[in-house]
């Protein structure tokens, strides 16, 4: 487990230093995955560097596992620190080393015997899909590739926790999806815990269970994902959530109230339009909808009119069945 | 016209000259440059007095024009080789005025290293030491032999000049028996001569360079 408490780390000197991170406390669980997300300049790379002690806070502690890496030197702070992976928006691989060597170096930093590496490094390839790329140097690959052997290079020596600075923030869409499921692979199969950080909401959809949402260097908000994304409490918290849920151009409707239906799963998996209709007598007019997908189920939105004279109940009972009702003006 | 074992001998001296002179600089340079950089404000181990006394040494001798450094260190020269005449007697000017010079090209060379690419390293647990030799100097490979390249080519023209106040070599038999006496077979064919080494170092490194850069 990680903890931190209450966290400040300033740049530069006294008077005009940068406050990164003001009084931060959080705990990540082993086995989450936990995102981070914040416009640049919210602090969020700062913090992600704290976890591994590539930073020293100003103030406050940073505890892994009970263990204060400010306090450790030499070997100590070496074998600590490679319990943690990492990987970058722009994957610094070494350029002068083929994709085999990229992933050595890892080897050679932890001193894994040379006769240990090849095998090791063939399993790690195969994993994220490039052993046929092994011998070719980093120019000669695309992004996705570039941020596999980033990502072999992170596993290579078994860290226990896996650090993602924007990983994906420089990839397609596509290929980010291919990375974000390589990430979710590694934590299940694997079992490491997976700290990320983005400025893309649909990155933190796609994969996080937790959520941090990060503003001025304070964690302004923070909660499972799913309720965070059916009930955002913060002003820029309702941002990252809108660019995701917003269904965007709606027939505009002023003739009687709109309702807005928000849902996890419920709606997919029973029909309970079609049972209020029957069961209240009132009729539906769908204006807009849409359904996401997250890493582990789906949510929605639906913006609906009713009529009839059973609406209150028909609202009622869709609320009983755990679809968040709101009024939209 | 042209005595053939002189103009033999002067390309051996200038050869022998550029030789041991390179060889120094490669050193000198590689480790005043690489503490240039790691002692920077913004560097890896931020030393400023260190930095500054370097910095300024690199900057004073990079100032002063090579014939005037050449004159400044005859006494020094004496103290050291015993002659001020002679191939040998061009080296300490030759080396202590050629490797500043490269120190700042390995510097600049060290900077142009992603300072991701080290983080990354750092995060796998790199030491300094790690840092220096399986990442810094790796990645930099192109740009120091490029600089080594650019640093040869001016130390062939320093061996010239040194040549002219006594040093032997190609500058020196085209100033006195090409020029002094008006040979301009000697002082044309001496010239041919610098300018074909200065070809070859330059074709030689850009070839070296090309070949270990993989970007």
């Amino acid at each position: 487990m990680i903890e931190l408490r209450n966290v400040s780390k300033s740049f530069g000197e006294s008077k005009q230093s940068v406050e990164a991170l003001r009084k931060v406390s959080v705990s990540i669980q082993d086995g989450e995955i936990v995102g981070i997300i914040g416009y640049s300049g919210a602090g969020k790379s700062t913090l992600l560097r704290l976890l591994n002690g590539l930073t020293s806070p100003t103030s406050g502690e940073v505890l892994v596992d009970g263990v204060n890496p400010s306090t450790l030197k030499g070997a100590e702070r070496i074998r600590f620190r490679q319990q943690f992976g990492m990987i970058f928006q722009h994957f610094h691989l070494l350029w002068s080393r083929s994709v085999n060597d990229n992933v050595r170096l890892a080897l050679e930093l932890a001193n894994v015997p040379k006769n240990e590496q090849d095998q090791r490094i063939a399993e790690l390839l195969g994993w994220v899909g490039l052993t046929d790329k092994a011998h070719q140097y980093p120019a000669t690959l695309s992004g996705g590739e570039k941020q596999r052997v980033g990502i072999a290079r992170a596993l290579a020596n078994r860290p226990r926790y896996l650090l993602c600075d924007e990983a994906t923030s420089a990839l397609d869409p596509e290929t980010t999806r291919s990375i974000l499921d390589l990430l979710q692979r590694i934590h299940r199969d694997l079992g490491v815990t997976i700290v990320l950080i983005t400025h893309q909401m649909e990155v933190i959809q796609a994969i996080a269970e937790r959520v941090l949402v990060m503003e001025g260097g304070e964690i302004v908000e923070s909660n499972d994902l799913l309720p965070l994304l059916l009930n955002p409490q913060q002003e820029i918290t309702r941002k990252f959530v809108k660019s995701i849920v917003d269904p965007g151009e709606r027939i505009p409707w002023e003739h009687d109230t709109v309702y807005r239906l928000s849902y996890v799963d419920t709606l997919s998996s029973r029909p309970l339009i079609s049972e209020i209709i029957q069961r209240y007598g009132v009729e539906v007019n769908i204006l807009q909808g849409k359904i996401s997908r997250t890493g582990q189920s789906s949510y929605g939105t639906l913006y609906v009119t009713l009529q009839g004279a059973h609406q209150k109940e028909a609202l009622a009972f869709l609320q009983e069945q755990g679809v968040r009702v709101g009024v939209e003006s | 016209m042209i005595q053939w074992n002189q103009m033999g001998q002067a390309i051996y001296e200038t050869v022998y000259m550029t030789a041991v002179t390179t060889l120094f600089v490669t050193i000198l340079g590689l480790v005043l440059g690489s503490i240039l950089f790691f002692t920077r404000p913004d560097g890896l181990e931020p030393h400023p007095i260190v930095h500054k006394i370097l910095n300024g040494y690199v900057n004073i001798t990079r100032a002063l024009p090579f014939v005037i450094f050449l004159l400044i260190l005859m006494p020094v020269t004496r103290m050291l080789i015993g002659t001020i005449f002679g191939p040998n007697a061009a080296l300490p000017a030759l080396i202590l005025g050629a490797a500043p010079f490269y120190a700042r090209l390995v510097e600049l060379a060290l900077r142009e290293v992603d300072r991701g690419v080290l983080e990354a390293a750092e995060s796998l647990g790199a030491r300094r030491r790690d840092l220096f030799l399986k990442v810094l100097l790796p990645e930099a490979l192109p740009a120091l032999i490029s600089g080594l390249t650019v640093t040869v080519v001016t130390l062939i023209g320093y061996t010239a000049l040194a040549g002219v106040i006594g040093a032997g070599g190609l500058g020196n038999l085209a100033y006195l028996y090409g020029f002094q006496r008006s040979n301009a077979a000697v002082m044309w064919t001496s010239t041919g001569f610098i300018l074909l080494l200065v070809f070859i170092v330059q074709w030689v490194g850009d070839r070296l360079a090309k070949h270990v850069d993989q970007r």
